[in-house]
C-alpha cells in the first residue's frame, strides 16, 4: 500500500495542507524545520488509517467534530483509494464524496495489524531507534534477546519475562536467603509452629504445678514463724541495750545534785539577769580602751598632712580646660588630612578650568552654569544628533530605492504573457490519462497470462476436457448426478469392505477356535458329553436286553450284564472325566459349538459378497455410460466430483476473462478519446504535437506545457508586484526626507540660546557642546568638597588657638613651675597635681569625722555601766561574795544545778519512749540476767539471722508468687487455640507464596522460551539478510553480521568486518548500534508477507555521519522497491545528501 | 405436653480456621475466636429457648487438647447449663474417642456422657425421654450401631449416634449403618454427628445431622449450628435449624462469560458479596470468589489477579471491617478465537507464539521441576496439600494467560 496524498485538511495546526507524494518514487523525504508540524503529520496518518483515539491532541485549533483527514492510498495490486477520515463514534471513514464508507473498507490495506503494531513496527523515531540499541547493548548479544528487541512486540515480552523473573526472585530462589518472602514466611509459620508446641498445656503439668504451689506456701508459712520469734528476742536485746544510758544518766544527776545543795535558792532567770549585768559591765571597760587608742593615733595622721589650698580654689577653672582636651587633641589629628582635602579639590576646580580654557577656580566658579541651563543645553544636542542621523538614513534609503527602479526599468520585457487558467480546467478534464495507459497495458497483460494459466488448467485435467474454446460445449453430467455416483460408489465401497472384514474376521475366528480345540484334544482322550449320551444309549440298550434275557439263557444273561455292566463303568468313565476335568470339558463344548456356528456365517458371507460384486459391475456399467456423451473415460466418482469442481472453476475465470475482455475494449476506446482531446490540447497551447505518439506520452507532454504556461504567468505577476512595491518607497523616502529637514532647521533657532547658557559659543559643533557638558556636569562634586573643607580647617586652626591662650593663663596664676612645651602637656601636669591636693584633703576630714564619733561612743559605754551596778550589788550580797570573779564562779555553780534538775523529766520521759512504753521499774527488770557488754555480740548475731530468714522469706514468696502465676497460667491455658490458628494462617501465607512464586517463574521460563523458539525459526534468513543492510547502513564499515557461540554454548550476535574480526555488541559505537537495530528492523519487515505498510521513520539519521546517512538514504531507497518508506528530517543536509542520489527517484516534500 | 430440645455436634472446640491471608491481627482474632462464641452461642441459645436438654452427638473436641484450656473452656460454657438446671448428653465421636482423649473433664453431674464399652439408655423421667446412645471407643469403630437398645415403649426415644451412615457423604466410614438400619430401631429421633453439613435425612422417623456447628474452612460454607427440636405429646412436630456460628464461610462462584469490561467484574463481586455480608448477619464473613466462563477478560484477569484480589479486600472492608476476602480464584477461559489472525497477517502473533511453547514437552518437564524446587523447601506437613493445590493444574494455561494479559 502506498500513499499518494495526504490531505491536512483541518488537523493540529494544519488547514487544507496536502502533501503529494509521488508513487514512483523510491523514498520520501518529508522536510519541515522545528514546530512546522512534522509531529502532527506522524499522528495523522495513524488517525487516518485506523481512526481517532477517544482523545486527541490535535483538536487545539479545530473542534473534534471538525477534524479532518483525507488521503489517496494505491494497493499493490492497483487499486486505488481515496477517503476521508472524521473524528466520532461510528461512520467515521468517508469517501471523497463524504459519504460513509464501511467500517473494514481497509481491512485488506492493512495487512491485520492493529494501530499500535503500526506505531511500533512500522513508524521509528530517534528515541526509539536509540532505545532499540540500547536494547541491543542490554541483550549482550544474546541472540534470542537481540532478535527479540529488534520487534516491538517481541521487546515488550522480553521486558515482561524480565520482570517476572525479579519478581520471581524476590519472592523464592532455591537457594535460602534470608531475604526472600518465601524464607521470610518459611520462618514464620516454624515460629508459629514452635508456639504451639510451646502451648501445649497437660493435665500432669498442673498437677505438678498444684503442688508446686502448695509446697512454696509451706516454706513461706515456717520461715515467717522463725522470723517472727527472732524477733521478738531481739527487741528484748535492743531494748535494754537503748536504755541502758539513760538509766546510767538519772543516776548519775541524783549524784551530783547531792554536791550542789548548799546553794541559796535563785530562779533561773534572775541568775540569767546578774549574768548579762556581770557580762556586759567587763564589755563596756574593755571598748573605753580601745577608743582612747584610736584618737591618739588619729590626731598624729592629720597633723603630719601638707594641703595647697591655691590650687583647690582653682580647681574648676582647671576641670573646665580639661574637658577641651579631646577636642583639641582630634583637631591636631584631623587638621592635616582637612588640608590635604581641600587643596585636592581646588585642584579639581582648577583642572576644570583649565579645560574650560577659563584662568582659575575662581573664573570657573563664576561662570558656573544653572541646571536649567545645563538640561536645555543637554536636550538641545540629543534632538539636533537625532534629526541629523535620520536624514542621512533617509538619504541612503532614498538612494538605493533610486537605483532598483532604475534596474528594474532596465530588465522589462515586453514579452505577452497568457493566463493559463483556462487551459488548466481543460487539461483537468483530460483525466488521468497515463493511469488509463498504464491500466490497459497491465490489465492486457495479465489477460493474456490469465488465459494461458486456464489453458494450462484445462490440460491439467484427467480426463482432459479439450481446448478452452469447446469446454461450454460439453455435455457433462451435472454436480447432483455425480454426487448420487460417488455416494452410491462409497456404498458399495463401504459394504465390499465391510464383507471383506467380516469373511477376515471369520476366517482368523474359524482358525483361532480350531487351534483351540486341537490344544484342548492335545491333553489327552476328552469325552464330550455326546460321548456321554451314547454310553448311556448302550447302557440302557443293556439293560432292556437283559430284561428280556433275565428268565431265559443264562449264558445270554451273562453276556447282556457284562456288557451292561461295562456299558455303566463306560457312563462312570466318561462320567469321572467330564467331572474331573469339567472346565476342559466346557471349553471344548464351546469351541465345537462356535466352530459350527462360524462356519455357517462365513458361508453366508461369501454369498453376500458375490451379490455386492454383482451389483458394482451394473454400477461402473451405468457410471461409464453417463461420460459417454462428452467423450470422456470417467475416473472414479469420487475423483469426477473434483474434476467437475475444477472444471467449473476453469468455466468461471473464462466468465470473468470475457468481462476483462470486454473492459479492455472499453478502456481502449476511452483512451482514443482521450488521445485527441490531448493533441487538441497541445494545439491550443501553442504547441505542434505528433499525432503518431501514444496518448500517455502526448499527455505528459501537455502536462510540460501547461507547467511552463503556469510558471512564466507567475513570474509575470511577481515582477509587476515588485514595481509597484519599489515605486511606493521610493515616494515614502523623498517625503520623509523633506519633513526631517525642516524639524532641523527649527531646532538650529534655539542653539546660540542654548549654548550661551553652557558658556560656549554658538558655533560649536554637537560633540563639542557635548564635551563642554560633561566638563561642567563634573564641577559639582570638587566645588562642594572645596566649600566644605576650608571651613573646616579655619575653624579647628581657633579653637587650638583659645586653648593655648587659656592654659597660659591659669599656669601663670597658680603654678609657674608647671609650665612645658606645650599647652596640652603644662595642662596635664596641673591635673596631676590638683589630684594630689584633692585626695590629701579627703583624709583629713575622714579622720576629723573619726575622733568625733569615738567621742559619743565612750559616753553612751559609761552609761550602761551605771546602768548596771546595781544588779551586781544585790548578787553579791545573795551569794556572799565581794570579788567579782568568785561571783561568776558562783554563778557557773548555780547554772549547772537548774541544767541537772531539768535534764533528770526529760531522762525519764525519753526513757518510757525509748523502752516501748515499759516503765523505769520494768526495764530495770527486763535487763537483769544480761550481759551488757556481750550483747551488742548477741544483737549482731540475731541480726544477721533475721537478714537471712527475711531473704529466705522474700524468695520464698517470689517462688511462691512464681508458681501461683505458672499455675493460674496453667489454667488459663495457652492460647494453643491462637496458635493453631497462626500456624494455619504461616501454613496458608506460605503456600500463597509459593503459588505466586511459581506462576510468576512459569510465565518467565515460557516467555523465554517463545523468544528462543522465535530466534529459532527466524536466525538464519533473518541474520543473512540483516548483515547485508547492516552492511550497507555501515557503509561498508562492516561486512555482515556472524553467530558465534559463548561459553554457555548460546548463540551470540557480533558485527564482522571486512578483514573476518568479529566484534561484540558492546564493542559498537552508539551510532553504529543504531544502525544495526535499523538493518534488524528493516530485515524483519521484510520478512512480512501481507500487503506492504508505508514504513515511517522520523529523523533517524540523527547519530550517522554524512557518509553512513547517504548509505542508509540509499539503503532506504534500495527499500522502497518492496514497501512505501516515508523519512521525515528537519535537517536540511540530509535533504540536500538525498537529492544528490541518482540511481534511485528521490521524492522531497515540503513540509 | 410440649417441649423442645436441642441437637448439637462436631463442636471441634480449638480446631483451627483455614489460613485466611488476613494481616490485621484484630480481625484475625476475631474469625480464630469464632469457635468459642459459637459454643457460647449454642449454650446461650439453649437457656433462652428454654430447651428441656441438649444433646451432643460426638466431637466436642478436634482431637487430644494441645491446651487444657480447651477442656476448661467448655466445662466453662456448659457450666452455665448446669446452672440453668438444663442436662446435657453427650457421645463421644470419632475425634474424641476414648482412646483419643488422654484426660477426662471434670463435668458437673447434670452433663451425662455416654460410655464407650457398651451402648446404655438414659431416661428423662419428667418428659418421658429415653436416650439411647454410646461413645467410641476408638477411632476406628466398625459394627457398632447394632448394640444400641431396643425401642421403650411408651417413651419418646432418641438415638444419640456419631455416624457416617452409608458412606455417601463424602466422609470417613465410622459407624457405618444405613437408614434402613436406622428406622429398624423403632426410634423416635436419630440424633446424628459426624457429617459437618446439615441434613434432615428421614422424617419418620426423624433422622438428623445438625452439621457443624462453626465452618472451618472454604469448603463448610454458609449457615453453621445446632437443630432445635420441639415435642408435643410425646411425638416430634418440628425440627428447626438454628444459625449459631461466630464467623461465616461463603463460596462465591461467579459467571463472568457475558462481561468484557474488568469494572464490570468487580461490580458483579462486588453485589455478590455485599448479599452473602447481609447473608451473614453482621457476622465476621470469609469469601472465596472463584470466577469462571469464557470470558475475553480472562488473561487480564489472571495477569491483574493479585491486585484485584487486594482491590477486592479493600472492597469487602467498605463493607464491614470484617468482611474478608479469603482468596480470588481465576477459573475462567478465553474464549475460542472467534477471528483468527490471518496467517499472512503483517503482525507478530505472541499469542500463538506461547501456545506453541506451551505445547512443548520440554515445558512440562520445566514447569514440573519449578515445582518440584519450592516443594523441597517447603515444611514435610505441607507438601502434600501443595501437590493438591489447584494451581499446579493450570499452571501451564495460567502462565500464558499470565503473559497474554500483562503484555501492554
Amino acid at each position: 500500500m502506498k500513499l499518494t496524498r495526504l490531505a491536512l485538511e483541518r488537523y493540529g495546526a494544519f488547514t487544507d495542507r496536502v502533501l503529494t507524494f509521488d508513487p514512483d518514487a523510491a523514498l520520501h523525504i518529508v522536510h519541515g524545520a522545528n514546530e512546522t508540524g512534522k509531529t502532527s503529520t506522524l499522528s495523522a496518518i495513524g488517525d487516518l488509517l485506523f481512526g481517532f483515539g477517544a482523545r486527541t491532541t490535535y483538536s487545539f485549533t479545530h473542534d473534534n467534530n471538525a477534524l479532518r483527514i483525507g488521503a489517496t492510498l494505491h494497493h499493490s495490486d492497483g487499486r486505488q483509494l481515496a477517503i476521508r477520515r472524521r473524528k466520532g463514534n461510528k461512520n467515521t471513514l468517508l469517501d471523497a464524496n463524504d459519504q460513509p464508507l464501511p467500517d473494514d473498507t481497509l481491512a485488506s490495506w492493512l495487512g491485520g495489524i492493529a494501530r499500535d503494531t503500526f506505531d511500533r513496527e512500522f513508524g521509528l523515531t530517534a528515541e526509539a531507534l536509540r532505545r532499540g540499541g540500547d536494547d541491543l547493548l542490554k541483550a549482550g548479544g544474546r541472540l534470542a534477546e537481540t532478535l527479540a528487541a529488534s520487534s516491538a512486540s517481541l521487546s515488550a515480552l522480553t521486558q515482561l519475562k524480565d520482570r517476572l523473573q525479579n519478581e520471581a526472585d524476590a519472592l523464592f530462589t532455591p537457594r535460602r536467603a534470608a531475604g526472600k518472602t518465601f524464607y521470610v514466611a518459611a520462618d514464620r509459620r516454624d515460629t508459629a509452629d514452635r508456639a504451639l508446641r510451646d502451648s501445649i498445656v497437660t493435665r500432669d503439668a498442673l498437677r505438678q504445678s498444684e503442688n508446686a504451689v502448695r509446697e512454696a506456701e509451706a516454706q513461706l508459712d515456717t520461715l515467717n514463724k522463725a522470723h517472727g520469734e527472732s524477733g521478738k528476742i531481739l527487741a528484748r536485746w535492743q531494748r535494754t541495750l537503748r536504755v541502758r544510758s539513760k538509766l546510767a544518766r538519772i543516776d548519775q544527776i541524783a549524784d551530783e545534785l547531792e554536791t550542789l545543795a548548799d546553794l541559796p535558792e535563785v530562779t533561773p532567770a534572775a541568775l540569767a539577769e546578774w549574768r548579762d549585768a556581770l557580762a556586759a559591765d567587763a564589755e563596756a571597760t574593755r571598748e573605753i580602751m580601745r577608743l582612747d587608742a584610736a584618737d591618739t593615733a588619729d590626731t598624729a595622721e592629720i597633723d603630719a598632712l601638707a594641703i595647697d589650698e591655691t590650687l583647690l580654689a582653682q580647681a574648676p577653672a582647671i576641670e573646665a580646660m580639661y574637658a577641651r582636651m579631646g577636642a583639641i587633641r582630634k583637631d591636631f589629628e584631623d587638621l592635616p588630612r582637612r588640608r590635604h582635602d581641600r587643596d585636592a579639590a581646588r585642584a579639581a576646580l582648577d583642572d576644570g578650568a583649565r579645560r574650560l580654557a577659563l584662568p582659575s577656580h575662581v573664573a570657573l566658579l563664576d561662570k558656573l552654569p544653572t541646571d536649567a541651563a545645563l538640561a536645555r543645553a543637554r536636550d538641545l544636542i540629543a534632538r539636533r544628533k537625532q534629526a541629523e542621523q535620520a536624514i542621512a538614513e533617509t538619504d541612503v534609503r532614498h538612494a538605493r530605492l533610486a537605483r532598483e527602479l532604475e534596474d528594474f526599468a532596465a530588465e522589462q520585457t515586453d514579452a505577452a504573457v497568457v493566463d493559463p487558467e483556462q487551459l488548466r480546467q481543460r487539461f483537468e478534464a483530460l483525466g488521468d490519462i497515463v493511469a488509463q495507459a498504464d491500466r490497459l497495458r497491465r490489465d492486457t497483460s495479465v489477460l493474456e497470462i490469465e488465459t494461458d494459466t486456464l489453458a494450462a488448467a484445462a490440460a491439467a485435467l484427467d480426463p482432459a476436457p479439450g481446448a478452452l474454446e469447446t469446454l461450454r460445449r460439453l455435455a457433462l453430467p451435472d454436480n447432483t448426478l455425480i454426487g448420487q455416483f460417488a455416494r452410491d460408489a462409497a456404498r458399495h465401497d463401504e459394504a465390499q469392505r465391510k464383507l471383506d472384514a467380516s469373511l477376515a474376521d471369520v476366517d482368523s475366528a474359524i482358525v483361532t477356535t480350531t487351534a483351540e480345540l486341537a490344544q484342548l484334544a492335545g491333553f489327552g482322550a476328552m469325552p464330550s458329553h455326546g460321548d456321554l449320551a451314547a454310553a448311556r444309549r448302550q447302557r440302557d440298550d443293556g439293560f432292556a436286553a437283559l430284561r428280556e434275557t433275565l428268565d431265559g439263557d443264562p449264558a445270554l444273561r451273562d453276556r447282556h450284564l457284562t456288557a451292561t455292566i461295562r456299558a455303566s463303568q463306560s457312563i462312570d468313565g466318561i462320567t469321572d472325566l467330564l467331572l474331573g476335568d469339567s472346565q476342559r470339558a466346557t471349553r471344548r463344548t464351546d469351541a465345537e459349538r462356535r466352530l459350527i456356528a462360524r462356519r455357517e456365517e462365513r458361508e453366508r458371507i461369501v454369498a453376500a459378497s458375490n451379490d455386492a460384486q454383482l451389483q458394482r459391475a451394473a454400477f461402473e456399467r451405468e457410471w461409464t455410460r453417463a461420460w459417454s456423451v462428452a467423450g470422456l473415460t470417467p475416473r472414479t466418482p469420487q475423483d469426477m466430483q473434483r474434476w467437475r469442481d475444477r472444471f467449473d472453476a476453469i468455466l468461471q475465470r473464462l466468465d470473468k476473462l470475457d468481462a476483462q475482455r470486454a473492459n479492455l475494449a472499453a478502456l481502449s476506446a476511452s483512451l482514443d478519446a482521450g488521445r485527441a482531446a490531448t493533441i487538441a490540447f497541445l494545439e491550443s497551447a501553442g504547441r505542434t504535437p505528433k499525432r503518431t505518439l501514444t496518448a500517455d506520452i502526448l499527455y505528459r507532454e501537455a502536462r510540460t506545457r501547461l507547467e511552463e504556461l503556469r510558471t512564466a504567468w507567475s513570474d509575470a505577476k511577481a515582477r509587476a508586484a515588485g514595481r509597484q512595491r519599489i515605486e511606493r518607497d521610493l515616494r515614502e523616502a523623498t517625503a520623509a526626507r523633506t519633513a526631517q529637514r525642516e524639524t532641523l532647521a527649527v531646532l538650529m533657532r534655539g542653539w546660540p540660546d542654548a549654548m550661551a547658557g553652557i558658556a560656549v559659543a554658538e558655533t560649536v559643533t554637537p560633540p563639542e557642546a557635548e564635551a563642554t557638558l560633561a566638563v561642567w556636569q563634573g564641577i559639582a562634586v570638587p566645588k562642594a568638597s572645596f566649600e566644605r573643607e576650608s571651613r573646616s580647617v579655619s575653624t579647628m586652626e581657633a579653637d587650638i588657638a583659645a586653648f593655648d591662650r587659656d592654659v597660659g593663663d591659669v599656669t601663670t596664676r597658680i603654678a609657674p613651675d608647671l609650665t612645658a612645651d606645650t599647652a596640652l602637656e603644662t595642662l596635664a601636669r596641673i591635673w596631676q597635681r590638683l589630684d594630689a591636693t584633692r585626695r590629701a584633703g579627703d583624709l583629713r576630714a575622714r579622720l576629723r569625722e573619726a575622733v568625733t564619733t569615738r567621742a559619743a561612743a565612750r559616753q553612751t559605754l559609761a552609761a550602761q555601766r551605771a546602768a548596771n551596778a546595781p544588779r551586781l550589788e544585790r548578787a553579791r550580797e545573795t551569794l556572799h561574795c565581794a570579788d567579782p570573779d568568785a561571783l561568776a564562779a558562783g554563778f557557773d555553780r548555780l547554772a549547772k544545778r537548774h541544767r541537772l534538775e531539768g535534764e533528770r523529766p526529760t531522762l525519764r520521759r525519753d526513757l518510757h519512749e525509748t523502752g516501748d512504753g515499759r516503765d523505769e521499774a520494768a526495764l530495770r527488770a527486763e535487763r537483769e540476767g544480761l550481759d551488757p557488754d556481750l550483747l551488742g555480740g548477741d544483737i549482731e548475731r540475731e541480726q544477721l539471722r533475721q537478714t537471712q530468714l527475711l531473704d529466705d522469706i522474700r524468695e520464698a514468696s517470689a517462688t511462691l508468687q512464681q508458681k501461683r502465676t505458672e499455675h493460674d497460667s496453667l489454667l488459663q491455658g495457652r492460647d494453643a487455640g491462637a496458635a493453631a490458628s497462626e500456624r494455619a494462617q504461616a501454613s496458608a501465607d506460605l503456600l500463597s507464596v509459593a503459588e505466586g512464586w511459581l506462576l510468576r517463574a512459569a510465565a518467565a521460563r515460557l516467555a523465554g522460551r517463545a523468544i528462543e523458539r522465535h530466534r529459532a525459526q527466524m536466525q538464519d534468513p533473518m541474520i543473512a539478510r540483516a548483515g547485508e543492510l547492516f552492511t550497507a547502513a555501515s557503509d561498508g564499515a562492516f561486512a555482515g553480521l556472524a553467530i558465534d557461540y559463548g561459553d554457555d554454548d548460546q548463540p551470540e550476535l557480533k558485527a564482522r568486518r571486512a578483514d573476518g574480526e568479529h566484534v561484540t555488541i558492546a564493542g559498537l559505537s552508539e551510532g553504529t548500534r543504531d544502525q544495526l537495530f535499523l538493518a534488524l528492523r528493516l530485515a524483519l519487515l521484510e520478512r512480512r508477507a501481507a500487503e506492504p505498510m508505508p514504513f515511517i521513520g522520523d529523523d533517524l539519521l540523527t547519530s550517522f555521519d554524512e557518509a553512513r546517512t547517504l548509505a542508509t538514504l540509499r539503503l532506504l531507497a534500495a527499500g522502497g522497491a518492496q514497501r512505501q518508506i516515508i523519512l521525515f528530517t528537519h535537517h536540511r543536509h540530509v535533504v540536500e545528501l538525498a537529492q544528490s542520489v541518482s540511481d534511485y527517484k528521490i521524492d522531497c516534500v515540503a513540509l | 405436653m410440649r417441649f423442645s430440645f436441642i441437637h448439637a455436634a462436631d463442636l471441634h472446640i480449638d480446631s483451627p480456621l483455614a489460613g485466611l491471608g488476613l494481616k490485621d491481627r484484630t480481625v484475625a482474632e476475631r474469625f480464630a475466636r469464632a469457635g468459642h462464641r459459637a459454643v457460647e452461642a449454642l449454650v446461650a441459645e439453649t437457656i433462652a429457648s428454654e430447651a428441656r436438654f441438649l444433646i451432643i452427638a460426638g466431637d466436642v473436641f478436634d482431637g487430644d487438647w494441645k491446651d487444657v484450656g480447651t477442656g476448661l473452656f467448655f466445662v466453662r460454657a456448659i457450666g452455665a447449663l448446669h446452672r440453668a438446671g438444663i442436662p446435657v448428653y453427650i457421645v463421644k465421636g470419632n475425634h474424641d474417642a476414648e482412646s483419643v482423649m488422654s484426660r477426662d473433664l471434670p463435668y458437673p453431674e447434670t452433663v451425662n456422657v455416654f460410655p464407650s464399652n457398651k451402648a446404655v439408655t438414659l431416661e428423662l423421667e419428667a418428659q418421658r425421654v429415653a436416650l439411647h446412645g454410646r461413645s467410641f471407643p476408638h477411632r476406628l469403630t466398625g459394627d457398632f450401631v447394632r448394640t444400641y437398645p431396643a425401642r421403650r415403649e411408651g417413651w419418646l426415644n432418641i438415638g444419640v449416634l456419631h455416624t457416617s451412615l452409608d458412606g455417601t457423604r463424602g466422609h470417613e466410614g465410622y459407624a457405618p449403618c444405613s437408614v434402613d438400619d436406622l428406622k429398624r430401631f423403632g426410634y423416635d429421633y436419630w440424633a446424628l454427628g459426624h457429617i459437618h453439613a446439615a441434613e434432615i435425612v428421614s422424617r419418620d422417623p426423624w433422622i438428623v445431622f445438625p452439621g457443624n456447628l462453626q465452618g472451618r474452612s472454604v469448603r463448610e460454607t454458609g449457615a453453621k449450628g445446632a437443630m432445635r427440636v420441639t415435642v408435643e405429646d410425646g411425638r416430634i412436630v418440628e425440627v428447626t435449624p438454628l444459625a449459631l456460628d461466630g464467623a461465616r464461610w461463603a463460596h462465591l462462584d461467579i459467571d463472568v462469560s457475558d462481561l468484557v469490561d474488568e469494572a464490570d467484574v468487580v461490580a458483579r463481586i462486588d453485589a455478590a458479596l455485599i448479599d452473602a455480608h447481609q447473608a451473614a448477619d453482621e457476622r465476621p464473613l470469609a469469601a472465596r470468589v472463584t470466577l469462571r466462563g469464557a470470558t475475553p477478560l480472562h488473561n487480564r484477569l489472571v495477569a491483574r489477579r493479585e491486585s484485584l484480589q487486594d482491590d477486592l479486600r479493600a472492597s469487602g472492608f467498605r463493607i464491614a471491617e470484617d468482611c474478608w476476602i479469603e482468596q480470588l480464584k481465576i477459573r475462567t477461559t478465553a474464549p475460542h478465537a472467534a477471528a483468527a489472525i490471518s496467517p499472512d497477517a503483517d503482525t507478530l502473533d505472541i499469542d500463538a507464539m506461547l501456545r506453541e511453547a506451551a505445547a512443548d514437552p520440554d515445558f512440562a518437564a520445566a514447569l514440573e521441576r519449578l515445582i518440584k524446587d519450592v516443594e523441597d523447601k517447603l515444611p514435610s506437613d505441607l507438601r502434600e496439600a501443595w501437590r493438591q493445590s489447584d494451581a499446579l493444574a493450570s499452571l501451564g494455561d495460567d502462565a500464558r494467560a499470565l503473559l497474554a494479559g500483562a503484555l501492554p
